[in-house]
Order: C-alpha cells, then sequence, then structure tokens
C-alpha cells in the first residue's frame, strides 16, 4: 500500500499559542483514521491546516506524493482532498441538485464541447448520490429548507461529488439527533473502499463504527495512537479526558 | 391620455436614465454584496469612461463601438485595480474603505479635470445620431432610443450570465459561502478579481455610452455616485433585480418628478428612497445579499 498523506512536523502557533505542536501522520490509501482529544487539543487546526484553510507555522503536508504544505485550498480539492465544515455548508440559495452538480464540475473530465451531455450526465451522478442518501425527495429544495441532518448528509454528498481519494470531517455527527446519526454512519459506512477518511469527532461511536486507527492529541501533540479498542482501555486516554493527569 | 402623451417624453427620458443608472449601480451592489467592497470611487470610474469615450470617437460608427470597448477596458483597470486594491481593508469595516476610496475619486476627478479641462466634452457621434426620431408623436435624440436598445440589452445579458450560467452561479455561491467553494475546487479570490474587474467595467461602459447623455465631470461623477448609492440601498445590497426596479424608478423620479413638481425636485429622491425603505419586500437575485 503507498503512502497517500504524510504528515511531517506540523505546527501552527496562533500568537503566543501553540496550537499544534509537532504532528507527524501517515495515512494510506483506504485508512479511515480519527483525531479525538479535548477541546482545544489542536485537532480541527490540523484538519484545516491538511484542507488549506490555515497556514502551517512549520512542517510538510505531502498528498499523493506532491508537497502541498503551501497550496491554497481550491489547489488542493483539485488534487483530491475533500472536505466538510464543522457547522454544515451546503450553498444556502441553491437547491439540492444544484448544489451537488456545482460540487462536481470544476472536478469533471467530461467533454467541454458537449456542454448539454456534460451537464446531463453530471445530472444524472447528482440524482444517484441524492437517491444513495434518502435525499432524492428534496433533489429542488433548496439547501436552506433542509434539517441539520440533512444538511450534513448533503454536504458530505457534494464532497463526493468531486471523487476525492482524501475525505477530511470535522465532527460530522456534531448536534445531529439519534435518527440522523444513524443515517450518517449508514452513509459513512458505505464509502468506497478505496477512500480515505481523517475524521475529527467527539461521539465515540462514532470513531468506533468508522475508524481502523485513533490519534488521541493533547496539547498540540500525539498522545498515543492505536486501535479504538486499544485507545478506549488506555488509562492514559482517560486521565487527560477526565483531567486527572498527573 | 394627452396628459400620458404630454408627459411621454419625460417617461421615456427617465427609462433613459435610469437604464444609465442601472449600468453603473449594478456593478456598485455587485461589488459590494459579493466582494464585500464599497467604492465610492465608482462614479470617477463612469467620468473615465466618458472622457475614453470622447477621446475615440471620431463621429464614424467604429468609433462608437471603439468608445465601448475603451471605456470597458478603462473601467475594469481603473476601477477593477482600486477596489481589488482596497478589498483587503474589508475587515476593518466599510469606513476605511469609504474614505480612501472617496479621497481617491476627488484626486482623480480633479487631475482629470485637469487634464480635459472643465468644460462638457461630449463625444463625437455619427450624424444619424444627432437627429432627432418620431415615435409615437414625439421627436427624440435618436441616440437616447439607441441607447435604451443596447442597456436593455446588457441588462437582460447580464440577467442570464448570472441565473442561468455557470459563472453566475459560482458568483452567487460566493455570496452564501467562500470557503465552500475554495472547498470545491474554485479559486475565489479568482472569482473575486473577475466581479471587480466586471463591476468597474460596467461603470465605464456606462461612462462611455452615457457621455452624450450624461458628460464626463465632477458635478456627473458625484451625482451618479450618490444616486448609484441610493439606488443600491433601496434595491437592497447585493440585489440586481433590486437595482433594476430601484434604477427605473430613480431614473423616473429625475425626469418625470422634476417635469411634475419642479419646486419639490431636490427632495424627490430622498423622500422616494424614504418611501421605498418603508414599504418595500426587494426581490434578492442574489440571495444572501443583504437587505439594510
Amino acid at each position: 500500500m503507498t503512502d497517500l498523506l504524510t504528515i511531517t512536523g506540523l505546527r501552527r502557533d496562533f500568537g503566543s499559542l501553540r496550537a499544534v505542536d509537532g504532528f507527524d501522520l501517515t495515512l494510506a490509501e483506504g485508512d479511515r483514521h480519527a483525531l479525538i482529544g479535548c477541546n482545544g487539543a489542536g485537532k480541527s487546526t490540523v484538519l484545516h491546516m491538511v484542507a488549506g484553510a490555515v497556514r502551517p507555522t512549520g512542517g510538510r503536508i505531502a498528498f499523493a506524493g506532491t508537497d502541498v504544505t503551501r497550496k491554497p485550498a481550491h489547489r488542493r480539492s483539485r488534487l483530491g482532498i475533500a472536505r466538510t465544515f464543522q457547522t454544515p455548508a451546503p450553498l444556502d440559495s441553491f437547491t439540492c441538485l444544484e448544489n451537488l452538480t456545482l460540487a462536481a464540475r470544476p472536478h469533471d473530465a467530461t467533454s467541454r464541447w458537449r456542454p448539454s451531455r456534460r451537464r446531463a450526465a453530471l445530472a444524472e451522478r447528482a440524482t444517484a448520490q441524492l437517491a444513495a442518501l434518502n435525499l432524492a425527495d428534496r433533489a429542488d429544495t433548496p439547501a436552506s429548507a433542509l434539517s441539520h441532518g440533512q444538511r450534513r448528509l448533503l454536504e458530505i454528498a457534494m464532497a463526493l461529488m468531486a471523487g476525492p481519494r482524501l475525505l477530511l470531517l470535522d465532527e460530522p455527527a456534531a448536534g445531529l439527533t439519534d435518527a440522523d446519526m444513524a443515517r450518517l454512519l449508514e452513509c459513512l459506512g458505505s464509502l468506497p473502499a478505496e477512500l480515505t477518511v481523517l475524521l475529527v469527532e467527539h461521539h465515540q461511536d462514532v470513531v468506533t463504527a468508522i475508524a481502523d486507527t485513533v490519534t488521541v492529541l493533547h496539547n498540540g501533540r500525539t498522545l498515543t495512537s492505536g486501535t479504538p479498542a486499544e485507545i478506549a482501555a488506555d488509562p492514559q486516554v482517560a486521565e487527560v479526558y477526565l483531567g486527572t493527569a498527573a | 391620455m394627452d396628459l400620458l402623451d404630454a408627459y411621454l417624453p419625460h417617461v421615456i427620458g427617465g427609462v433613459t436614465y435610469g437604464l444609465l443608472l442601472f449600468t453603473v449601480a449594478s456593478g456598485l451592489t455587485l461589488a459590494f454584496g459579493v466582494a464585500d467592497v464599497l467604492n465610492l470611487a465608482h462614479g470617477t470610474v463612469f467620468m473615465v469612461g466618458g472622457y475614453a469615450a470622447y477621446l475615440v470617437t471620431d463621429g464614424s460608427w467604429w468609433g462608437l463601438v471603439l468608445a465601448a470597448l475603451a471605456g470597458t477596458a478603462a473601467g475594469a483597470v481603473f476601477g477593477g485595480a482600486l477596489s481589488g486594491a482596497i478589498m483587503p481593508l474589508a475587515g476593518r469595516g466599510h469606513m476605511m474603505q469609504a474614505l480612501l476610496t472617496f479621497g481617491v475619486s476627488m484626486v482623480v476627478g480633479n487631475l482629470l479635470v485637469q487634464v480635459f479641462g472643465s468644460a462638457e466634452l461630449r463625444p463625437d457621434l455619427p450624424d444619424v445620431l444627432e437627429q432627432p426620431v418620431v415615435f409615437l408623436g414625439h421627436n427624440y435624440p435618436a441616440y437616447h432610443l439607441l441607447f435604451i436598445g443596447a442597456a436593455g440589452l446588457l441588462a437582460a445579458a447580464g440577467w442570464l450570465v448570472v441565473t442561468r450560467s455557470r459563472v453566475g452561479a459560482l458568483v452567487r455561491a460566493m455570496v452564501d459561502d467562500q470557503d465552500m467553494v475554495a472547498a470545491l475546487g474554485v479559486n475565489p479570490k479568482l472569482v473575486l478579481a473577475g466581479v471587480l474587474a466586471v463591476a468597474g467595467a460596467l461603470a465605464g461602459l456606462a461612462g462611455a455610452l452615457g457621455a452624450p447623455i450624461l458628460g464626463p465631470s465632477l458635478h456627473a461623477a458625484n451625482t451618479v455616485l450618490l444616486q448609484s448609492l441610493v439606488i443600491v440601498v433601496v434595491g437592497g445590497l447585493g440585489s440586481i433585480g433590486g437595482a433594476f426596479v430601484a434604477a427605473l424608478l430613480v431614473g423616473q423620479v429625475h425626469t418625470l418628478g422634476v417635469a411634475l413638481a419642479p419646486e419639490w425636485s431636490p427632495y424627490l429622491l430622498f423622500a422616494a428612497m424614504a418611501v421605498a425603505l418603508l414599504v418595500r419586500r426587494p426581490p434578492q437575485l442574489l440571495v444572501g445579499g443583504r437587505t439594510t
């Protein structure tokens, strides 16, 4: 298996605060990895740096053999890094179907010289994607009219329309009802096997269901990493979470 | 009927002037709604377009086409560059942008007057456009009717681009969420640069094609800016459809209102703005365009 994402010595300072302090991570194609830790541990900052939304202060991020450390977000998206936001961010003034076709267009390789065929192909893919998420009846609904859970699913669908190799999920389960959570797990469970997923999450259930490996961040550094079962049994992790560190 | 007939020339004049203002104001509202840029030198961009038209027209039809191109290019360069330069100030509130561009407009405006003189410089139109044309029993300057056609086509084309094209969709998406646009793989800075260049180009084009109606001068720059700001506020910030309706309204107030109630004319525009602000439910083309 080849390495898809290689993060070495990643650092980020916000003023005098060192949010991420020498973080390393290597992910291979098809890996499902979760970053966990308390608030302020630096999980989301790592995710933002991989997506290109935050510039690293130091360190290096390589994706599929390319150094992307200094590349802006849209270039990384073109290379195959897709993301979702902590607050679901589908484009409110567009319908669900429009959101998906708009998301697919920059990554679409169909001939430019056949615009009508291209539009039809995109619409077909978008419709199939909506059906897979049980949103088929919402195709013509503006994204602003969706529930929080539906917006989350739509946002993940938008990310998938790009045909990414790496999917970054920033707390996908935050604020979901139990029913929405079941749908989210179903959606994430049916992701293509070759897709690499890097997930920041608080919910233990989601981490256990999705991730093969887990990294625990504490004060911007890796505390430990292992399988979800190992992490759950690690007394060090419990100490950090319960605030009883020696 | 007689009353309508008597005021018809004012109504047509108001449509002409309203479309002129719409061409300027659509750029202003676009730059504000999408890029969060408030460029108070927008009237000066109009002035630059007018002088460009004066310089390149020679009485031929080609001269007129060239004037449109020159005004568009000059507006895109001057207006686009200025707006781009002040975009980083957006985080410090619009007052910084307003003060800076207002200063630039005074400096550039006075420099232009130094160069071109304070007399109103009319572009040299083809002779046939200088002749009056009879329309519904009244004489109109042929150029005014041509301008209504050209500006109307421009407005229709702009509407189609914003509502139907992929570029338009990206521009509207920028209003919703710029980070999301970047995450989808589109360079948001490129879209912003394009919007600002188009906003400047529209003002320059309006200055060039509008010069035979409202020639370039400091007074014209101030009037056009003030009325465009009224249009942007009445139409809803960032709303092109709203700006269109508001521009036609302001055009009517400017001509018909003055003809009907000359003694009230200095106050009519602002009275109309107050009424519009109280009653309007703006049709928002760029949904997410702010409403106050």
